[in-house]
């Protein structure tokens, strides 16, 4: 934007007022005034319909609640495994893909990306029925292959079912992120690359010194990404098993909305759900600074 | 000297041939566990259920559409189809006109909130929606908005705008701002030229928006699961899980059900998949 733009185009904020206002209206409606609710009522107890100012008393009992922090080590579970398969293993598919070596790399990312648009709904619903004991596709496979010993109950055995339903989430978006790494493999100027090539650099190191560097944008936002996601993850666990057998596959969501509709408690609910936002904005600031320091910091970004 | 140069070429030709079968074989594999899941759901939606139970992997042997005609005949479908119709609908002409109208400001004027209100929006991409559950549920109850046919709305559309903003920002600011410069100095008013020029311009990321708004209203689960209640008003994601208690047995059916709710999804991605990506991956990238 020119010189010339500035002076024609710099109103006053009452002018722009009526482009902004609906839009922050609405949004301040749904996305902000509910936080401020929420942390109004958290500072209260609502037990026997009676609204009694605590303070702060409801964090100090979150701080010592035991299955609020199993709740989050199932989300830290699912950041953690988002990490190893969103992250690393998409973009070490995306480099595949990007290869000149692959045949039908558009019906390939096409498929791949599939399973990102269906309703998380459906697709729980649908490895209900994969991980069904009797008439499952998964038990039933294994026995075909005579991995009888291998066949149980996917999504009623504690031990098991967070990780039952990592795989779900990873089968939904692996796909979606490797999309997202093609794009950015997509945006790199293929000079510079051959300029690598020429000096003599192997994949492996055009991929550390050229390839990696030059991504940093994507590489920040599929990290923001997939951690965010691996906090605010609700419907999977509700429709697959309700986090349960107990909390096994609960995740922070599901916490407080058990609090909420099952324990009808408002204000733990609200604590609940005000110190979901603040341990995810926590993390995600976390990662960026690392990545930022560790990584990043090398590349000015595409 | 020569000979020792060939065989040494062969064997690298060797290795990248071995290295483009394990790297297809491979991409292929991964694409049919993407793709296998719906297809089982496809064709095991035309079987019977005795078939079924038989073998859960095999081609059904006729096209049996019982489980379809039984679920249309119960009729509650209808009414979830068009409230969940309605709910999208709504919703992308409100996200898009809304953002619209913020991308553009974001995109062309300078003003000392434009920090703030960018940031006020990015906090909506990265806040944990479902962490909102709760909240939102409390502050529609303390209102009286709870469960009518409005409800879903505004979550809907406050959810669905901050990718929206980013996007239409992105595109505006790609669009020379001459444009609406020549259009001032003949005389054209600001909205006429916004309108008339910049609008137009903007189509193929409107369509976009209109697209991503499309699946992921049509998909959404949890704000109607909280904030609804009357059996009347139940959005089809609703519907399939009342579906799931009532005929929980009923395998072939239930796959049936999935599918009804999915064919509007997967027909706008075989159609539109090209747009579906591209905002998707610009929305990501820009984030």
């Amino acid at each position: 934007m020119g010189a010339k733009s500035v002076s024609l185009f710099r109103p006053s904020f009452q002018r722009l007022a009526p482009y902004l206002v609906p839009a922050i209206l609405i949004y301040g409606f749904c996305a902000i005034l509910p936080i401020i609710g929420a942390f109004r009522y958290s500072l209260y107890t609502d037990l026997e319909f009676k609204l009694k100012y605590v303070g702060l008393a409801n964090y100090l009992t979150l701080i010592f609640d035991s299955d609020f922090w199993l709740c989050f080590g199932n989300n830290m579970i699912l950041v953690s495994i988002n990490f190893v398969f969103q992250i690393v293993l998409a973009f070490i598919i995306a480099i595949w893909m990007h290869s000149k070596l692959v045949v039908l790399r558009d019906t390939v990312r096409i498929l791949l990306f599939f399973p990102a648009i269906l309703s998380a709904i459906v697709v729980s619903f649908l490895w209900m029925l994969i991980y069904n004991v009797d008439y499952g596709m998964l038990n039933v496979f294994l026995k075909a292959v005579h991995l009888q010993s291998w066949t149980r109950a996917w999504l009623s055995d504690p031990d098991i079912v967070i990780f039952a339903v990592v795989v779900v989430t990873t089968w939904q978006y692996t796909g979606f992120f490797v999309v997202i790494f093609l794009a950015g493999l997509t945006n790199i100027p293929e000079e510079l690359i051959e300029a690598a090539e020429i000096d003599g650099a192997s994949i492996s190191q055009r991929t550390v010194h050229v390839t990696l560097p030059l991504m940093s944008g994507t590489w920040r936002a599929v990290l923001i990404l997939s951690t965010a996601n691996g906090m605010k993850l609700f419907e999977h666990p509700f429709v697959l098993t309700g986090g349960g057998p107990g909390l096994h596959s609960a995740v922070l969501a599901i916490y407080a909305y058990n609090n909420l509709f099952f324990r009808s408690n408002l204000s733990y609910g609200s604590t609940v759900s005000i110190g979901t936002i603040i341990l995810s904005f926590a993390l995600i600031g976390a990662i960026t600074l690392l990545a930022d320091r560790l990584v990043l910091r090398r590349g000015n970004g595409i | 000297m020569q000979g020792e140069e060939k065989t040494a070429e062969t064997k690298n030709r060797t290795r990248a041939l071995l290295l483009k079968i394990l790297l297809n074989g491979f991409l292929m594999l991964y694409a049919a566990t993407a793709i296998f899941p719906p297809i089982w759901m496809f064709y095991s939606s035309i079987k019977t259920q005795a078939e079924f139970a038989v073998n859960v992997f095999s081609l059904p042997t006729h096209v049996y559409f019982t489980n379809y005609i039984k679920i249309f005949g119960m009729g509650t479908i209808y009414r979830a189809t068009f409230n969940s119709l309605f709910a999208s609908l709504v919703s992308i002409i409100l996200i898009v006109m809304l953002s619209f109208a913020v991308g553009y400001v974001l995109a062309r004027y300078h003003f000392r909130l434009k920090r703030p209100i960018y940031l006020f929006f990015l906090f909506g991409i990265l806040v944990p929606v479902y962490g909102l559950l709760v909240p939102v549920f409390i502050q529609f109850k303390a209102i009286g908005m709870l469960d009518n046919q409005f409800t879903i709305i505004p979550p809907m559309v406050a959810f669905g705008m901050p990718i929206s903003i980013f996007l239409i920002e992105g595109y505006v600011n790609s669009i020379p701002i001459s444009l609406e410069e020549s259009a001032y100095m003949d005389g054209s008013s600001q909205l006429n030229s916004i309108a008339r020029i910049i609008f137009p311009i903007c189509s193929p990321i409107v369509a976009t928006i209109v697209i991503l708004s499309f699946l992921s209203t049509w998909n959404e689960f949890g704000f109607p699961l909280v904030l609804l209640r009357s059996p009347q008003l139940k959005t089809v994601p609703l519907w399939l899980r009342t579906f799931f208690g009532q005929y929980a047995t009923d395998y072939t059916g239930l796959m049936a059900a999935l599918m009804i709710a999915s064919i509007p999804v997967i027909i706008a991605y075989l159609i539109f998949h090209e747009k579906i990506m591209q905002g998707l991956t610009a929305g990501a990238v820009k984030g």
